[in-house]
């Protein structure tokens, strides 16, 4: 994962920072190398000054203290000198320049000869004092490359981000699409390089779309159209248990196929009529708790048949969503949790609430879900594993339903191990509803 | 190029006779006993206000030489050699050790890093 | 002193961000790796810190000599965790690091490649800050020291993970070598500083192309380890750890691999 945004900033100011302060550099050199050439084409002025001062007594001293000192050499003796210099030679007496250290300092030294006078002037200037004023000079044109370096980092920064905004919002557009949003994507401010995605993209959004659309209404013409028949049947069904034994082992199949099939049709209906602008019309406050309550007690009878205990722990929480979604929803649960938990097992609902979320619990004491089947138990159709599985009435749709409501609500389902010794827990957490939202 | 051969002629040389690599650790011996037995002369450099005191030492050719640097000014100083191929830090107000050599004949500047503008200075090698 | 502290921090810093930059570039599959380096350049700018205020006491271990002993056997330690990270990455072997190990060699390498580096670097800025006159020069110095070597390390790592899969590499290998190398033939001309390895022939003298203080000298000397009178245990030192990285790194099996593929497709 490189990101285009710290690639284009990064290489950017790096490729200014090296361009720039390797001229910077350049720029440094030359201009001391200028400065070295001018003082010492001004030591060599200097030289030939004191070589033309007047030398009335044999050793003159003349007093002097500062950045300069000098020798003035006649007929191989120092003849003058100011107070600074050394009593040793500040040069060799052959024309030309070089360093000396005295007095704690390091010089730069010359020996002039002046041909008119015949005499050697041997000359030294402090090099760091020369260096420095050079330096600073030198310095004052460089600094300012160097302070407007992070004001060019935050500039770059900024064009960057503004050359990547449409890319940006393209994304954020993404991010923020529902799975079931199926609206093209806007074509707002757009730039040739996005033209094609964005097209792309809305093509296939269109085709999903009609695709989903049509296949949503194929399943609920055919399940409306079925409803009819299986009532039919059903009265035929029961015709025919008048003129048959009860116990005709046929007869027993035929009701239970046709009671299979009707489970079906009714499931698939309830699948395609939940869409999202049905739940958020009939969308309010309701209590979790309450609603679990009441359909542990409309279910009673199927724990019952199989001698299961159920017991419902935990808090009134208040949540938002459509009451025939959640009944839905806790219904297929229930009945989930009751087909395969064996006789006398246990099942458990805790709601309760967590930060700002409400989670609902349901385990069962049943076999459990192995790691690997977890994902596959929402797939449409299908249905345990075990041979054992095939004897449970049911068709498949009922987990399938219940992550198509939950993900109309907004809320997440997650299956791991319940408390009991085997079986499985089905975890969902709702948004809480807040105070504000029952206006 | 011609180390890569002789590297390879040694090759051939263990393949013909296995006792050679006993000669090498002999011979290895011999180098590492070298140093403990041969005692380099000894030469003192003392760095005061960023100088070398004193700028120009004189060491005989093809001879170790042991530096003592004092360096007796408060702030560190790197002593730095290109042509000697030594580096190494002398914090302030202590003294170090640099060996050198042993060199043909020729000059070698030094400089201090950390103050190159006055710090300069250069070993001579006489024959 | 602005050239001479540009050419001081430059040094240093290059050869630390060199490594770095191949480190970040190797480790990119493994997203806590980042983490794991910057933990590193942390720990190392404490150990910069703490090497140089004690390098004192520490240059007096072994009769005067404990800074090359102590440098150099960092330096050699770095030679072989680099050589490490070539072996364990080879693309071409069968996985055989874990993550933990990873997670150890990475922070300790760049905190051992900072230590070394930035104790010098701390010295000079402390040095040079109580010379009031060379405030400015050092300060704006090593302010284009550091530029230019975190832009130098930045472009390689972008070079690097630019490249295709196979390329990316070999040439990744290959600069692990050269860190290596340069690391193993420092810490041998440390140690003959110190006098523990004897003085040995000069390989060759290129101080008339290209001297050692020039400023494309010295960074040559941090990119490849560039000598102009390297001794001829310096070269050895260099040429068979640069090797060793390289056959830890691009010797693969590939011959293997496929002839077993092969027979598995019959």
């Amino acid at each position: 994962m490189r990101s285009i945004r710290t690639f284009l900033i990064l290489t950017v100011i790096a490729t200014l920072i090296l361009f720039n302060f390797i001229a910077a550099i350049q720029g440094y050199r030359s201009s001391m190398a200028e400065a070295e050439q001018l003082f010492d084409q001004q030591m060599f002025n200097t030289a030939m000054l004191i070589a033309n001062l007047p030398l009335e007594q044999n050793t003159t001293d003349f007093s002097h203290s500062g950045d300069i000192a000098f020798q003035i050499w006649k007929d191989g003796k120092i003849a003058a000198s100011s107070s600074n210099a050394p009593v040793s030679a500040i040069a060799e007496l052959t024309p030309g320049y070089g360093y000396i250290n005295f007095s704690g300092y390091r010089w730069r030294a010359l020996a002039y000869f002046d041909l008119r006078q015949n005499l050697w002037v041997t000359l030294a200037e402090r090099s760091d004092i020369r260096y420095l004023l050079a330096e600073n000079v030198i310095l004052e044109s460089v600094i300012p490359l160097l302070i407007g370096i992070p004001l060019v980092g935050l500039l770059i920064w900024l064009i960057v981000n503004q050359g990547l905004m449409p890319l940006t919002q393209l994304s954020k557009q993404l991010r923020e699409k529902k799975a079931e949003d199926l609206t093209p994507l806007s074509e707002m401010e757009l730039r040739p390089e996005l033209v094609q995605i964005t097209r792309s993209v809305n093509s296939l959004i269109e085709r999903l779309r009609s695709t989903l659309e049509r296949e949503k209404r194929f399943t609920a013409d055919a399940a409306h159209e079925m409803r009819t028949p299986i009532s039919a049947l059903k009265v035929q069904l029961h015709n025919i248990a008048e003129e048959v034994p009860a116990d005709s082992q046929s007869l027993i199949q035929l009701r239970a196929g046709v009671e299979r099939m009707q489970h079906l049709v009714e499931q698939l209906l309830v699948l395609y009529r939940s869409t999202p602008e049905q739940l958020a019309e009939n969308s309010r406050l309701l209590d979790l708790y309450t609603l679990a309550q009441d359909v542990m007690a409309e279910q009673y009878y199927l724990f019952e048949s199989k001698n299961q205990s159920i017991e419902l722990v935990g808090d009134h929480c208040t949540i938002n969503g459509n009451d025939i979604a959640l009944t839905t929803l806790l219904k297929n649960l229930l009945s989930n949790a009751s087909k395969y938990t064996p006789e006398s097992g246990q099942i458990k609902i805790s709601v309760k609430k967590q930060q700002q979320r409400v989670r609902l619990t349901v385990e069962d004491s049943g076999p459990g879900v192995p790691e690997a089947l977890r994902n596959r138990i929402f797939d449409r159709f299908y249905r345990g594993a075990h041979q054992s599985d095939r004897n449970i009435l049911g068709c498949g749709l009922g987990l399938t339903i219940v992550q198509h409501i939950l993900v109309l609500l907004g809320a997440t389902i997650t299956v791991s191990n319940s408390r009991f010794p085997t079986g499985s827990a089905f975890i969902i957490d709702f948004s809480e509803a807040k105070k504000a939202d029952a206006s | 190029m011609p180390l890569l051969l002789t590297l390879v002629k040694q090759k051939r040389l263990m393949q013909v006779n296995r006792r050679v690599p006993q000669t090498y650790w002999m011979l290895l011996l011999l180098t590492v006993c070298e140093f403990s037995l041969a005692r380099p002369p000894l030469i003192e450099i003392e760095i005061k206000d960023h100088l070398f005191y004193p700028a120009v030492v004189e060491i005989p050719a093809n001879t170790k030489v042991k530096l003592l640097v004092k360096n007796l000014d408060p702030t560190a100083e790197e002593f730095e050699s290109y042509e000697l191929n030594r580096e190494k830090v002398i914090v302030g107000n202590s003294i170090s050790v640099i060996f050198i050599g042993p060199l043909p004949p020729g000059e070698y500047p030094f400089f201090g890093e950390f103050f190159p503008k006055t710090a300069q200075g250069k070993v001579i090698v006489k024959e | 002193m602005f050239l001479n502290s540009i050419t001081l921090v430059l040094q240093e810093i290059l050869e630390a961000a060199l490594l770095i930059s191949v480190l970040l570039a190797l480790t990119q599959s493994f997203p806590k790796m980042k983490r794991w380096i910057i933990l590193g350049i942390f720990l190392g700018v404490v150990g910069a810190y703490l090497f140089g205020a004690y390098i004192g006491s520490i240059s007096e271990w072994f009769d005067y000599v404990g800074q090359e002993i102590v440098s150099a056997s960092m330096q050699l330690s770095i030679s072989v965790l680099v050589a490490l990270i070539a072996f364990l990455l080879n693309p071409a072997r069968a996985r055989v690091y874990s993550t933990v190990m990873l997670s150890t060699i990475c922070p300790v390498l760049v905190m051992l490649s900072i230590t070394r580096e930035g104790a010098e670097i701390f010295l000079y800025l402390q040095g040079n800050m109580t010379n009031s006159v060379y405030t400015r020069s050092v300060l704006a110095g090593s302010a284009i020291g550091t530029g230019i070597g975190i832009s130098i390390g930045v472009v390689l790592f972008y070079l690097l993970t630019g490249l295709s899969s196979k390329s990316y590499w070999v040439v990744s290998t290959v600069v692990l070598a050269l860190i290596g190398g340069n690391m193993a033939a420092q810490a041998i001309l440390l140690l003959t500083q110190a006098d523990w390895i004897t003085y040995s022939a000069q390989l060759w003298d290129s101080s008339a192309v290209l001297t050692e203080q020039s400023l494309t000298g010295r960074l040559l000397y941090s990119l490849v380890g560039y000598e102009a009178t390297p001794s001829i245990v310096q070269g050895v030192g260099y040429l068979s750890v640069a090797l060793l990285i390289l056959i830890c790194g691009l010797t693969t099996k590939i011959k293997y691999i496929e002839k077993r593929r092969q027979r598995h497709a019959q």
